[in-house]
């Protein structure tokens, strides 16, 4: 796809693990609610047909989002990122490769929620005038080490916005 | 008096900012009024007062606190800066430098005109509201704030250096403009004609008069009488149709009557409306894109309408400012480039290739069948179908499509990308406004070896993204390669 394709680093190896875990949770959360569905369906008569919707939504989401998005979307998650521009590639269905010129970078962040701390990983967001991107998953080090490459390499200039 | 004065603004403030305080309770107040109706039943004449009293209390405790807002509304011009102060509780300052004010509008409603006084919006770069809004002063008082805002920056030490230095100290910096332009009556009137409310009103209405005739009780009503409530209601249809279509176009000619757009600098000046009049700045420096749009209805009369996108300008997303409502095709370069010179230009664009076309026509093509399915699946009136006839124009319109799509990557300064939404609109982007762009591939385009490529610009608080659809792989890599800058070229 592209000349510098060995220059592509891959997201961090654990990031699969931390997608299924918080995905893992809402699936729990959903087949709470169908639990909830088939109580009412003995209790109170609600119609069965929407206990098995209910399920069937559940499954659909316990199959797609926990096991096979996962690790399909970190096969894809490829960044690269050189003095002038930020590359990102990502989409499982719709490949989708994005590039923000250096000098329209004003502001680059790391991230960690409790669950990518748990793993020791962190995003690094950085916005532009027009929207934010960011990369998902990295080993703290490297989050670090990213946010600072940009940080150094992201120059706006003035007279743009 | 000097501008260093804090003063108020024209007292009518008072009665203008407690009227809207009062329009934006009406719900709750109809809510709470409605429903003391229903509770009092026992003693009639006690309940009454109590009902009329509540709302009358509120209704005037509210005025109250328009003419407390305004009796604390003081602003003045002091030191490079535009000074407010405010807040009937909580007392808050508010300091704009004169250097962060990009732009200084005014507006009239219908309410201020009758009493001849203006809105003052003064906005800065970057922020989510304007900074500052002025309900109501005199328009003396509205135009000599914006002189000494916009134009006597360098009447301080500190003031900034560089391309404004033409307004000396003391000096009234009232230039004579640089172009004026002014949109005939005649072109209003096809502007309002060909506006696209036509569409949306014509479809809405054939979904409501589908919606009737399915609820007509045809077994029960004589053939006569049916017949005769069809034609009523169809020449009904007809008249709302039409009064429809004239309110739209009454709508627009008010809304852009007047049109006047001023070049003075690097400052556009647009000013339009006949009953409530706007008018705004347009930094020139500030412009991300310039659009040409073609609409369905004015391209086969060869008419377009020229937007811009600016950053930091208008409420809603992708929301752009109209610079020339109506232009012949052929004059749009033209005054265009009086206007904001450099930026537009002429070049050929490449068109898509020819397998593209099925993806288009197919895509339509797709959604048309799918509104057949669903209209079988749903009513079993005769008229069903008539969705049939759907398809041919939706295929029709994935052609248009088709052909409208185009780009041109000029030099190393401008994209041009042509496309159409409904109307066809060619984007012209200079590069440096690129914010990021990005290609994407479908999985059904991958055997076609086709790509979808899109830049996004900032346009007024966010961004505004300018696609062109199912495009050579090859020439999607090279558009996508395009904006990526060494710095030596930025400079």
């Amino acid at each position: 796809m592209d000349k510098h394709e060995t220059l592509w680093q891959r997201i961090d190896r654990r990031a699969p693990r931390v997608w299924r875990f918080v995905n893992g949770i809402v699936s729990a959360a959903l087949w709470l609610v169908v639990a909830g569905g088939v109580v009412l369906h003995l209790m109170v008569g609600m119609p069965r047909i929407i206990v098995w919707l209910l399920a069937a939504g559940a499954l659909l989401h316990l199959i797609v989002e926990v096991i096979i998005l996962p690790e399909r979307s970190w096969r894809r998650w490829r960044y690269y990122i050189n003095e002038d521009e930020i590359h990102l590639r990502c989409g499982v269905l719709i490949v989708k490769q994005t590039v923000i010129p250096m000098v329209r970078v004003q502001h680059v962040d790391t991230k960690q929620g409790p669950f990518l701390r748990r793993y020791g990983l962190a995003g690094v967001t950085f916005s532009t005038a027009a929207g934010s991107h960011e990369i998902p998953a990295l080993s703290v080090e490297v989050a670090d080490e990213v946010r600072d490459a940009i940080a150094r390499l992201a120059r706006v200039s003035d007279e743009d916005v | 008096m000097k501008m260093s004065e804090p003063r108020r603004m024209h007292p009518i403030a008072a009665l203008l900012s407690g009227l809207r305080a009062l329009r934006e309770m009406l719900l709750p107040l109809a809510i709470l009024f409605i429903s003391s109706l229903f509770k009092g039943e026992m003693n009639e004449g006690k309940d009454l007062l109590w009902r009329f009293g509540s709302t009358g209390i509120i209704v005037v405790g509210t005025l109250l606190w328009g003419f407390l807002a305004w009796r604390r509304y003081r602003y003045s011009v002091e030191e490079g800066e535009l000074r407010v102060e405010h807040g009937v509780l909580v007392k808050k300052r508010n300091f704009i430098a004169k250097q962060r004010i990009q732009t200084v509008d005014f507006a009239e409603p219908l309410l201020h005109r009758l009493f001849g006084v203006v809105k003052v919006t003064v906005e800065t770069a970057g922020g989510e509201k304007p900074e500052a809004v002025l309900t109501a002063v005199t328009r003396e008082e509205a135009e000599r704030l914006k002189q000494e805002l916009m134009f006597n920056r360098n009447a301080n030490a500190d003031a900034v250096q560089g391309e404004e230095t033409k307004a000396s100290p003391g000096e009234c910096a009232e230039t004579e403009p640089d172009f004026v332009y002014r949109l005939p009556v005649k072109r209003l009137v096809i502007y309002g004609a060909t506006s696209g409310g036509l569409g949306i009103v014509l479809s809405l209405f054939a979904a409501g008069f589908s919606q009737i005739s399915n609820e007509l009780p045809y077994d029960r009503i004589f053939a006569f009488f049916n017949h005769f409530v069809l034609s009523a209601l169809l020449i009904l249809a007809f008249l709302i149709l039409l009064v429809a279509w004239f309110l739209g176009v009454a709508g627009v000619m008010l809304k852009y009557g007047g049109f006047t757009l001023t070049k003075t600098g690097d400052k556009l000046l647009i000013s339009r409306g006949w009953l409530e009049r706007r008018q705004l700045t347009v930094s020139m420096k500030r412009v991300q894109a310039v659009r040409i749009t073609e609409g369905l209805l004015r391209q086969p009369f060869g008419l377009v309408t020229v937007q811009v996108d600016t950053a930091g300008y208008g409420a809603a997303k992708g929301e752009t400012t109209v610079l020339f409502p109506l232009l012949r095709r052929t004059e749009a370069f033209m005054m265009i480039e009086r206007v904001l010179p450099g930026f537009c230009v002429q070049t050929d664009l490449q068109s898509l290739p020819r397998r593209a076309a099925g993806y288009y026509m197919l895509r339509w093509g797709i959604i048309a069948l799918a509104v057949c399915f669903a209209t079988f699946l749903w009513t079993t009136n005769p008229w069903r179908y008539g969705a049939v006839l759907l398809i041919l124009p939706a295929v029709l319109f994935g052609w248009l499509q088709y052909r409208a799509g185009g780009f041109a990557m000029h030099g190393h300064k401008t994209l041009v990308l042509r496309s159409r939404r409904i109307a066809k609109t060619t984007s012209f982007i200079p590069r440096r406004r690129i914010q990021f762009a990005y290609l994407r591939r479908m999985p059904w385009q991958r055997p076609a070896h086709l790509a979808s490529y899109a830049a996004v610009i900032v346009s007024g608080k966010s961004g505004a993204k300018l696609a062109v659809q199912h495009i050579e792989e090859t020439d999607g890599q090279r558009l996508y390669d395009w904006i990526r800058t060494d710095r030596k070229r930025e400079e």
